[in-house]
């Protein structure tokens, strides 16, 4: 690849690797709560990226932003409530299958939106979070205010769940109460509403993700988002679906790598997403499979 | 009405009835259709190819217990390698399916094998990648089969160019198909695939070699979507990556369909299926995009199956029918102990029985770290004999027969059976020379009968493969009789007989403990280690067990280590009692002599100082 | 008369179709210290967990003070002064011996005078946690986890202490600390209700014993009595012989 597209590309994967990091955040937040390989987190994330849009047509989009979070947080309190902590004692596929399931079922949601309100036909789009038109320069690269923020809003992100879990009571206790569930609630740890209020807290991340990385280009289909879930979910297999810090960084790393192999050319370029995908995946599965082993099976115990 | 329609079709042969039913069915659909015209034919071939294609998961996921969503990329895979093979290579029609089917068997393997190491859920993100994997590189990219929306040609065979006579195809592929997955479902391959899906561990004792038995699955599996994939590239005439089924999406669509038929019976596939194609072609109104209906079906709808009923509509089916079987035949079918009948001679299958074996352990003493759980031990078993260790928890019983079965390694000592020394040898050497020890929990292949539980112990005596299973060649019959003979004897043994066809997960869990015993017997064992066979029996069942055990020991011969701490069982069934402490021996005799000893009481009941238990290490 | 601290009654519980618990009637007065005894598989813990909430139960009745709580779980127990060390592993491996302490009080844990107060309790009991406050509580020894398990109990200033064995898995001079503890609790004034493997320990600082096996309490009595006497052991060793 030519050497001076070497930067511009990094700069558009930074802002790949943020919303792969966002999502990551979520897939892990919900891994340490239940054990649960949040597949559906793609759904919740396009349910309120799409909820967001359209309520920015009616709305100030500071306030459409706040009901979209809302709304995944909402999705997300639900699956757990209704679906998720009925399963907690099942095996682990049982919990794959309806996580699959889960999210298959939202993007029926999804599709439902898009059709009643006309965005399938690519009907009247309104404001992005930060103006669509200012942009940024760096490096010979062309970025949208959005694209600019998402990388910092990711870290922004880690940086407060890192807070909140080692420095706050109520990360203590989600930590307690995943590392040990009988002691946690003998000890009087409401483990349920903490559970509850952890998964709220992945619509919320989902909701985010959604919401920043919609722009007025962007095609809303029912799976929107769900590759990038995916990639989310490999990045997080690097930190066995628990460490936050491996997680973002793996995250970044295959924003990067995808981004720049955009530069080589064909076949590479064309298959961008599986090369980086697979290499990742390796990493992860020939690094990690025993710290892995036995995340699954204390996973598998909460 | 329907009840005794149930009854009858029991008697028949379920199987049977259902089979023929099937078949006629499909016969006067397919009579009706081709009659009848393009469209209806063109519609119906669609549905034998899906069911095809969910077939494929029902081996993948019903067998051997993996979650796939990659089916609609094996279904690509099958409709462009099929595609190709006929413009590209211009091999004959039903030659390039069945390449088809090759290829997608060797993808599905290629991407099964990290299942065998890896934890599903890091398998399922695994899975998830390949699709991408598959999408960019096979379908979309230029380099191969025609890139992106250019369509490959797939050209209908002249002698089955229109819709009827290829519906008829399809159908002829379906039947089949359908035919050989139930033979060797039934038979030695797909029973170990079962039990390997039920129970890895236990299946792995028995000699499965669950690799082998899941690759296999993943093969087989491939190669029926594969030639699903072949077929559909037929259907349509050519394929191309705007053919629009072989995505992501899809692949999960179809994971969620089939899950809600229920893989575990193959028919799931034909509901899942037949809700496809139905949902499809219904006059949807508004709802233009009736992909959304599907969706709502596969997605919630598997969530809620799956929340009442982890087997799906088949399985909710299934369940209604053994209700109203059990209401109608309850007083045939209730649960009791079976009067013990005394025997004087063995069964005729029995008649080869090898007999028990002279079990020698000497000053075995066993160290882990600081703790000294066995000092100094020795133990003697005469062939025939039953001998039972009695002792608190930590004594030191379970340890010896681990020492014996090979799962501890001794610091020092021998132990020899009829004078081979067994520390020389690997567990499963043991194994084979007829050492065979009891777990305290019941190891079971929850969804199988309790005959097809027996019947997996025999897998290593067997030797019939997938496609002489699949076809029922006659070596696969006699195999197949002659394990279900041996099967037949050992069930006698432990009156089991009653409780041959019923599901393990039905039984109570004293009559599993038996089909337990009866597994351990189906190894012809010279030697039985049992740990606490009583253990969660209630009273009567325990007491049940007996006579049970001396009647084992009587028709069989077989030398028994009985570690239990229920006294009164330990003291009916033993030849001798040898009263363990603190990892040595306190005392040995007849049941009457060891329980008229003070000392054993005491250190039954842990009265003894904890001082004693020196050097013990923080865990 | 009143009610007894801690009644429970008739408590049944199943795994599956695996019957654990088959009727179980067991009473704590205050300050008395009860020994419930058995093989193991004997339903002692299954016992212990069903009445704490955190295992559901096929039925019975957990009375405190004469009041229902049964099924309200551990939060209801520790407002009464009821905790319950679960046996085996029962720290939070990752967390900090402090962080133990402090999702151990957090019932109570905006009160931070309450909370200051015990923690130097407990601190001023268990030095050797002082010094560790900040090593993760997987690092600790096998006693100086059970003293972790004990101090996570005593921030509750219990009345009623419900201990899955104390002494399993450790050397004898550790035991030996442990019971010393146990032994100045109960002197303070502390009901206890104890799982023990081994009589001789048990016998050391209870007054009453059950004796479970088969899912039903085949003997209840003073634990000295039981201890003392050799025929009475026999009869309760043997009970299962005499069918």
């Amino acid at each position: 690849m030519k050497a001076d597209l070497i930067w511009p590309f990094l700069l558009i994967g930074l802002s790949t690797g943020g919303l792969y990091s966002l999502l990551g955040c979520g897939v892990v937040l919900a891994y340490r709560a239940s054990g649960y390989l949040h597949i559906a987190h793609a759904g919740v994330a396009m349910v309120s990226a799409i909820s967001y849009v359209i309520l920015a047509r009616h709305l100030p989009v500071g306030l459409a932003l706040l009901v979209s979070l809302g709304i995944g947080a909402g999705i997300a309190t639900a699956l757990y409530r209704w679906v998720f902590a009925r399963l907690e004692t099942a095996t682990m596929a049982a919990k794959v299958v309806v996580s699959v399931a889960s999210g298959v079922g939202l993007q029926a949601v999804g599709g439902l939106l898009l059709i009643n309100f006309g965005l399938l036909e690519g009907g009247p789009r309104s404001g992005t979070l930060f103006p669509e038109s200012s942009r940024v320069t760096i490096f010979g690269a062309s970025l949208t205010v959005q694209q600019f923020a998402l990388p910092i809003v990711a870290l922004g992100v880690y940086a407060t769940m890192q807070y909140l879990l080692l420095r706050t009571d109520l990360g203590l206790a989600l930590r307690a109460s995943s590392q040990n569930p009988l002691s946690a609630s003998l000890a009087g740890l409401p483990s349920k509403r903490i559970t509850t209020l952890a998964w709220a807290g992945t619509g919320v991340l989902a909701a985010l993700a959604g919401v920043l990385s919609v722009s007025v280009s962007s095609f809303l289909i029912p799976t929107y988002l769900f590759a990038e879930t995916i990639r989310a979910l490999a990045a997080s297999l690097t930190g066995a679906f628990t460490n936050l810090t491996r997680t973002v960084i793996a995250a970044f790393v295959l924003g990067i790598l995808e981004q720049e192999l955009v530069g080589f050319e064909t076949p590479w370029n064309a298959m961008r997403g599986a090369v980086s995908f697979a290499l990742i995946t390796l990493v992860a599965i020939f690094g990690l499979s025993r710290q892995l082993e036995r995340s699954e099976r204390a996973g598998a115990m909460s | 009405m329907i009840d005794s329609l149930l009854v009858r079709m029991q008697a028949v042969g379920e199987r049977k009835v259902m089979g023929a039913v099937a078949l006629g069915g499909l016969g006067l659909l397919l009579l009706w259709t081709t009659l009848s015209g393009n469209y209806e034919s063109f519609q119906l071939a669609r549905f034998c190819i899906f069911t095809l294609l969910f077939l494929s998961l029902v081996v993948i996921t019903g067998q051997a217990g993996v979650i796939s969503l990659l089916t609609a990329a094996y279904f690509g895979v099958g409709a462009f390698g099929a595609a190709t093979a006929l413009s590209t290579y211009h091999l004959p029609f039903l030659v390039a399916v069945f390449v088809a089917g090759l290829v997608t068997a060797l993808a599905c393997v290629i991407v099964g094998l990290p299942v065998l190491r890896l934890p599903p859920a890091a398998f399922i993100v695994m899975t998830l990648g390949f699709v991408s994997l598959i999408e960019e590189v096979v379908f979309t990219n230029d380099w191969c089969c025609g890139g992106g929306a250019v369509s490959v040609p797939a050209p209908r065979p002249s002698w089955a160019e229109s819709d009827p006579s290829y519906l008829l195809l399809c159908a002829a592929f379906l039947v089949g198909t359908f035919a050989f997955t139930v033979a060797w479902r039934r038979g030695r391959v797909g029973r170990a695939l079962v039990a390997t899906r039920d129970n890895p561990t236990a299946a792995e004792a028995l000699g499965v070699n669950v690799v082998k038995a899941r690759l296999v699955a993943f093969a087989v599996s491939g190669f029926i979507a594969g030639t699903a994939g072949g077929l559909f590239a037929g259907l349509l005439g050519g394929v191309s990556s705007l053919s629009g089924v072989f995505g992501v999406d899809h692949g999960i669509e179809f994971f969620g369909l089939t899950m809600l038929g229920g893989v575990t019976s193959v028919a799931g596939p034909v509901i899942a299926a037949g809700f496809r194609v139905l949902l499809q072609l219904t006059p949807i109104g508004e709802w233009e995009h009736f992909g959304l209906l599907l969706f709502f079906v596969a997605g919630p709808g598997t969530v809620l199956v799956y929340l009442r009923a982890p087997e799906g509509v088949s399985g909710i089916v299934r369940d209604w029918k053994n209700r109203r079987l059990a209401a109608t035949t309850r007083a045939e079918h209730r649960e009791q102990p079976a009067p013990v009948v005394e025997r004087t001679g063995a069964p005729a299958a029995l008649a080869d029985w090898p007999g028990g074996a002279r079990l020698e352990c000497r000053h075995i003493t066993c160290r882990f770290g600081g703790i000294t759980a066995l000092d100094n031990v020795d133990l003697t078993v005469e062939p025939g004999e039953v001998v039972g260790l009695l002792g608190t928890n930590g004594a030191g019983k379970s340890t010896l027969i681990n020492v014996i079965s090979g799962m501890v390694t001794a610091t020092e000592g021998t132990v020899h059976l009829d004078g081979v020394d067994l520390l020389a040898l690997q567990p499963y050497e043991r194994a084979r020379m007829g050492v065979s020890r009891s777990f305290q929990q019941a190891q079971m292949f929850s969804s199988m009968s309790v005959l097809d539980n027996l019947l997996v112990a025999e897998h290593p005596g067997m030797h019939h493969g997938l496609l002489s299973g699949g076809l029922r060649l006659p070596r696969a019959r006699t195999e197949e009789h002659a394990a279900r003979g041996h099967v037949e004897a050992v069930m006698d043994v432990v009156d089991l007989t009653p409780f041959a066809a019923a599901r393990a997960d039905e039984l109570s869990y004293g009559t599993l403990r038996l089909v337990q015993l009866a597994a351990m017997l189906m190894q012809r064992p010279r030697l039985l280690l049992l740990d606490e066979p009583a253990a969660g029996l209630a009273e009567a069942e325990a007491r049940a067990l007996e006579p049970l055990l001396k009647k084992v020991a009587s028709v069989t011969g077989v030398s028994i280590v009985l570690v239990e701490h229920d006294v009164a069982l330990v003291a009916a069934v033993s030849d001798r009692i040898v009263g363990m402490d603190s990892g040595a021996v306190l005392s040995t005799g007849t049941p009457a002599e060891v329980l008229a000893d003070p000392s054993m009481v005491v250190a039954y009941l842990g009265l003894d100082d904890p001082q004693r238990n020196e050097e013990a290490v923080p865990s | 008369m009143s009610a007894p601290l801690f009644e429970a009654q008739d408590i049944a519980a199943s795994y599956g179709k695996l019957r654990v618990l088959d009727g179980v009637t067991v009473r704590v007065d205050a300050g008395e210290s009860v020994a419930l005894l058995g093989t193991n598989g004997a339903g002692k813990s299954t016992f212990l967990r069903c009445v704490t909430g955190v295992q559901p139960m096929a039925g019975g009745r957990v009375l405190i003070d004469g009041e229902d709580v049964t099924s309200e779980g551990p939060q209801a127990l520790l407002a009464r002064g009821v905790v319950h060390i679960p046996g085996g592993h029962c720290t939070f491996p990752a967390l900090s011996v402090g962080e133990s302490l402090r999702v151990a009080m957090w019932p109570f844990r905006k009160d931070t005078a309450r909370v200051a107060a015990a923690e130097e309790r407990v601190f001023a009991r268990f030095p050797i946690l002082a010094e560790r406050r900040t090593q993760s509580a997987g690092s600790l020894s096998g006693g100086q986890q059970q003293m972790l398990a004990l101090a996570r109990a005593l921030v509750h200033d219990p009345r009623l202490l419900i201990i899955d064995e104390l002494s399993l898995g450790l050397a004898p001079t550790v035991i030996e600390q442990l019971v010393e503890v146990v032994v100045d609790l109960h002197a303070s004034g502390v009901a206890l209700l104890v799982v023990e493997q081994r009589l001789a320990t048990a016998a050391r600082f209870t007054d009453r014993a059950y004796f479970l096996e088969r899912g039903k309490v085949q003997f209840e009595g003073a634990t000295s009595e039981l201890h003392n006497r050799g025929d009475l052991v026999r009869a309760v060793f043997l009970g299962g012989t005499a069918s």
